[in-house]
């Protein structure tokens, strides 16, 4: 009994799935009993049911989000994951370039998002623009610190073995800096989910931040708290994809974690 | 004939600032012939690391030369060298036989027979049921046991040994010495083995190098009268005990 509650609760996908089903059981009643109106807080029965008659205006939405984070995402990916490794080896533009693009991280550039509209037009540019911003600052310090952080024992065995810059850098440096490389893809792609609502509330006549912004506008409370609910699902999606990668990539960045655990 | 490995007035300096700098290592003169195996004492911070990365190519001598069969340094040595660290440096990331096969791996030989080698070498250190295993799910001495393979895989003519036992227990420890003559007295690599126990040295060396404190520079050098092969017999002997009372007095005297 006390072993089978023990197991239970190490459960990790169960746990979320009873503590969430508390919380959805919890806010129903809540409605109610003090009988909130549906503008102020609709219950979950009719945000599930509104999700369910407007399925095809929230479907053309969300693509259109989701391919505005995919794409700052993934240019984010590649100029971030380029241009670390060109720092991470050039002592000049890790003094000059990096000092530089650290101190512009004090910009808050949720205050940029504006600017970019002016910059780029209304259309999707300017948002991919915003998630593209976002997301590059985490990933390439994740690449320059895992590429500079290498053991040095391990350089010096692929010093002592030989190895030219190219093999100690794909068979050593780089492996060892994809943790850190996954550190920043994590927090970035986190960003990224905000990035794109945020320039879409500035100026956008499409995507889940403008019918956000069109349904709260309206008091239309169920169709704003699907869009809500879209947008959590989307970023835990996102995160979970990410992290299921690192775990598929490197499997031995979190191995002493799991192995604290003990296993009784 | 040149000797094998020979330091000519070897030192080194490492510059910390502009005008702040260590002398790690004094004047070193030291000839080694082939098949010889050398233990080097002393104490901490007098150098040894230091001395065994300069002859691996690691760091370059402030002043003096390293020459192999007479030739100075030149990138083709590293196919004579193999060093073991005093951790396992094992890269988390590949199994124990992908640890192994590194070095064949970066120097471009066949696979085949390298894996075939590998094997064959990770059973002799009774690693055999954990070829593909993960580094990080064996015990340290286990560890330490793969990377004395990876020094081995290439057949080194001289394998570089910095204290690779300091961190075991006693038990695994003198296991993992008898494995290392063991090995030896088959391949009859020229060994340069760093430690800090003198019994160790005196047990598994031909000579024994002793070195004195900061700038480090050889006190002396002890040749053990012990036959080969070596046993355990010997650790009660009287010229074993006779060697290292010499070793421990060189090394008291140079303490202060
Ligand atoms: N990379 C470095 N930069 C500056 N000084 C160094 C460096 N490596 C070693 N030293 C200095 O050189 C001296 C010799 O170091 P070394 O590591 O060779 O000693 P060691 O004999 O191997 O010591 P131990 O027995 O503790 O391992 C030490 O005083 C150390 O402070
Ligand atoms: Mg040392």
């Amino acid at each position: 009994m006390n072993n089978r509650w023990k197991r239970f609760c190490d459960n990790e996908l169960a746990m979320t799935i009873l503590s969430m089903s508390v919380v959805v059981v919890f806010w129903e009643l809540l409605v109610y009993f003090f009988k909130i109106p549906q503008w102020l807080l609709p219950s979950p029965k009719a945000i599930i049911s509104e999700m369910y008659r407007s399925a095809a205006y929230l479907w053309e939405h969300s693509l259109v989000t989701l391919g505005e984070i995919i794409l700052g995402f993934a240019l984010a990916f590649g100029g971030g994951l380029l241009l670390g490794i060109i720092i991470a080896f050039s002592p000049v533009l890790e003094k000059t370039l990096y000092k530089l693009l650290v101190a512009t991280q004090a910009i808050p550039k949720v205050a940029i998002a504006p600017i970019l509209v002016v910059w780029l037009g209304l259309g999707q540019l300017s948002k991919i623009a915003l998630v593209f911003l976002l997301c590059f600052f985490p990933i390439m310090v994740g690449t320059v610190s895992g590429l500079q952080s290498t053991n040095r024992e391990l350089l010096e065995l692929a010093d002592v073995m030989g190895a030219n810059w190219f093999q100690s850098f794909l068979k050593i440096r780089f492996p060892a800096a994809l943790p850190y490389l996954f550190n920043g893809l994590r927090v970035s792609v986190s960003l990224a989910v905000i990035g794109a609502i945020i320039s879409e509330f500035v100026n956008a006549d499409r995507g889940l931040g403008y019918s956000l912004l069109i349904a709260t506008s309206q008091l239309k409370g169920p169709l704003t708290f699907s869009v809500v609910t879209i947008l959590a699902l989307l970023g835990i999606g996102l995160f979970s994809i990410v992290a299921w990668l690192e775990k598929l990539v490197c499997p031995w960045a979190k191995s002493t974690e799991t192995e604290s655990h003990p296993d009784n | 004939m040149p000797a094998l490995l020979s330091l000519e007035g070897v030192e080194k300096t490492y510059w910390l600032a502009p005008n702040q700098t260590i002398a790690a290592l004094g004047k070193i003169d030291l000839e080694v012939q082939d098949r010889e195996f050398i233990a080097i004492v002393g104490p901490s911070g007098c150098g040894k690391t230091t001395m065994l990365k300069l002859i691996s190519g690691i760091l370059k001598p402030s002043k003096g030369r390293i020459t192999i069969q007479g030739i100075p340094f030149k990138n083709s040595h590293r196919q004579l060298l193999g060093m073991v660290f005093q951790q396992p440096a094992l890269l988390p990331w590949r199994t124990v036989l992908n640890n192994v096969l590194l070095p064949c791996e970066i120097k471009g030989q066949d696979l085949r027979k390298a894996r075939a080698l590998a094997k064959e070498l990770l059973g002799l250190v009774g690693l055999k049921k954990f070829i593909n295993r993960n580094p990080r799910e064996l015990s340290y001495g286990m560890q330490q046991r793969v990377s004395i393979c990876r020094a081995l895989i290439s057949d080194p003519k001289i394998l570089l040994m910095d204290e690779p036992f300091a961190a075991l227990d006693a038990i695994t420890r003198f296991e993992l010495t008898r494995l290392l003559l063991e090995i030896w007295s088959m391949k009859k690599n020229t060994v340069l083995f760093v430690t800090h126990n003198i019994q160790e040295a005196v047990f598994l060396a031909d000579r024994v190098v002793v070195m004195t404190s900061r700038p480090g520079r050889i006190a002396s050098i002890i040749d053990v009268p012990l036959p080969r092969p070596r046993k355990e017999e010997h650790l009660y002997e009287q010229s074993f005990s006779n060697c290292a009372k010499t070793i421990h007095q060189l090394l008291g005297l140079n303490a202060l």
